[in-house]
Parts: C-alpha cells; structure tokens; sequence
C-alpha cells in the first residue's frame, strides 16, 4: 500500500500546531514589528478589524481542511484494513466477507455500501460509531468536490467534531489511530 | 495611601501616558501631511479639467477612530464630473505593513492607495491582484480615475 497517507493523530497535530501559528502569526503582524519584505504583499494595506477578518476566514479554512484530511486518514486506516484482510486471508467473518466484497467489486470497493457495512454486520458494538461516520460523508464529499452546493448535513461540524468521530470509529474497530 | 501621595500617583501616571502619547500624535501629523501631499498632487494633475471646469474638486473631514490613537480628524477628497463622484477616503494610518491607507471609491470600481512606510511616495493596489503594487503617479491617477468612473 501507498505509505504516503498520514494518521489521525498527526493531522491533529498538524492541524493544532497550523492553528497556533495562524494566531501567533495574526498577533506579529498586528504589532506593526514584523518587517515589511516578510509580509505578504495581499495583506498589506489591512487595516487591524481586516486582518482579523481575514485571520478568521483563513481558520475556518484551515478548519475545513483538517476536517477532510481528518475523515481521509480515517478511510485511509479502513481500507488499509480491508487491504490487509483480504490478502492476509484471515478466517474471521468480517475478514471473509471482505474477501466477498473484493470478489464482487474487483477494485470498485466502496467506503460506506462496502466496508461500513461490512463492519456494521459484523460488529454489532461499533455500529454507533460507524453512523456517526457514515453522516460525516455527506461534508467529505462537499468538501472533497469543491463546495459548489449548499450540503444537507443533517447537524454542525467542526475538525474537533470529525476528530472525536473518526478516533471513535478506529477505536470501536480497533484499527491504529497513529 | 494619603490624598497627596495618590494625587502625585496620578499626575506621575498622567505624564507617562501623555509621554506614550508622543509617538502617536508624531505618527498622525505625518500622517496628515501624506494625505495634504496626496490632494495636492491631484489637484495638480487635474489643474486643465478644472480649468475648463470639467470636474470639481472638494475637500471633506472625516473623523478616523484607530485603537492606537483613539479619534482624529483628516481630509480627504471628491473628484465630481456631473453627477458622477469618485471618493479619495481615508482609512488608516496603522495599517498592515504600510504607513496608511486611502481607497479610492467611484461609482464603477474601488482601488487602494498605499502609503509606503521607508517611502514618501504612494503607491496603488493593483486590483487584480492585490500582490501587486505601482507607483502612484499622473499616468496611473488617470487610468484609476477613468476606470473608476466607468
């Protein structure tokens, strides 16, 4: 498998390090210290309530963001999984129903009719966690395909909100959070 | 504490934060004088349409309130033809890497006007894209009041 995607803890981590700097960064401009060859030309001109406007934009951004990297990471460690079942032929239920899947599917493997199901059949105890997923999807499509609509998503999420999601999600699987 | 000791406390208070103050009132003088240079300066530019009275050119107060400073008043300047308006307005003096800030408002498009801080000349905001600058001199007055008008 691809080793190039990253764990749910390291882009929470990421996401909380981005964050403070986007604060720390907000504070060094507003001082009026920072010289002027280390200031982007596009912010320059902001009067202190402009800037602080665009420092909330780029947060919610960076929000969004960490949100679909958040609920990536989470597939990622789901289909490596899945992965690893299927060519490890395991005897479990859930690791033999994979091997239905793959057999069916060939390399069209779906996220959520494919794999969430399966875990939900054979999981009864993260059947919870695996909806509370499963309704974040809708936000990882929205976010993943450019946001040109308005989303129905059913309540408010937040990366704190796809953070606790998605840890409880590898937690109920048991999969490495990293 | 005795009246006369808190009395002396707050006069020693009163002078240190007028002395804080100097700065400040430095920075909005200078401030005042950029803004007297930028009107002169159109209204040199503009001297053959406002003899021919094609335009008319008046000066406006305004008050700016700024966290640093609290609330002061400076110029700025309307550029009319006919019933068309084109408003130098300006923003700030403690702006983001620059030493103040005027737009330029005209019923088709708004631009900005930076002043530079090491540099005693304005410059304008590209509006396409903001990254860039150019030097604000009678070419580039006239191409932003033309386009401004619409």
């Amino acid at each position: 498998m691809n080793q190039g995607n990253q764990g749910l803890l390291f882009v929470w981590s990421w996401f909380q390090q981005s964050a403070s700097g986007l604060r720390l960064r907000k504070e060094e401009l507003l001082s009026g210290k920072v010289p002027r060859i280390q200031i982007d030309p596009s912010v320059v001109g902001l009067t202190p309530a402009e800037l602080d406007d665009l420092f909330r934009r780029y947060e919610t951004e960076l929000d969004l963001c960490v949100s679909l990297s958040l609920l990536a990471a989470t597939e990622a460690a789901l289909r490596v999984d899945f992965h690893n079942r299927v060519s490890n032929r395991s005897k479990d239920a859930l690791s033999r129903a994979f091997r239905q899947i793959r057999k069916r599917r060939g390399k069209r493997v779906r996220l959520d009719e494919d794999i969430l199901t399966a875990w939900s059949d054979h999981h009864s105890l993260a059947r919870r966690s695996i909806g509370d997923f499963r309704g974040a999807l809708n936000l990882r499509d929205w976010l993943a395909h450019g946001r040109y609509w308005t989303p129905k998503l059913g309540r408010q999420y937040d990366s704190q909100g796809i953070f606790r999601l998605s840890e409880a999600l590898l937690v109920a699987t048991k999969l490495p959070i990293r | 504490m005795s009246t006369s000791t808190f009395t002396q406390r707050l006069e020693q208070r009163k002078k240190e934060s007028e002395g804080k103050a100097r700065p400040d009132k430095i920075r909005i003088d200078r401030w005042r004088v950029a803004l007297m240079e930028l009107r002169s300066k159109i209204r040199k530019w503009l001297d053959d349409p406002l003899k021919k009275k094609l335009i008319e050119l008046t000066e406006f107060e305004k008050e700016l309130h700024e966290d640093r400073v609290g609330a002061y008043k400076v110029k700025g300047v309307i550029v009319s033809l006919g019933r068309q308006r084109i408003v130098f307005d300006p923003v700030a003096t403690y702006v983001i890497g620059a030493f103040g800030r005027v737009d330029v408002v005209g019923p088709a498009a708004k631009f900005t006007l930076i002043r530079q801080k090491d540099d005693v000349h304005w410059s304008l905001v590209n509006p396409n894209d903001p990254r860039q600058f150019e030097p604000f001199t009678k070419e580039t007055f006239e191409q932003t009041l033309l386009q401004a008008l619409g």
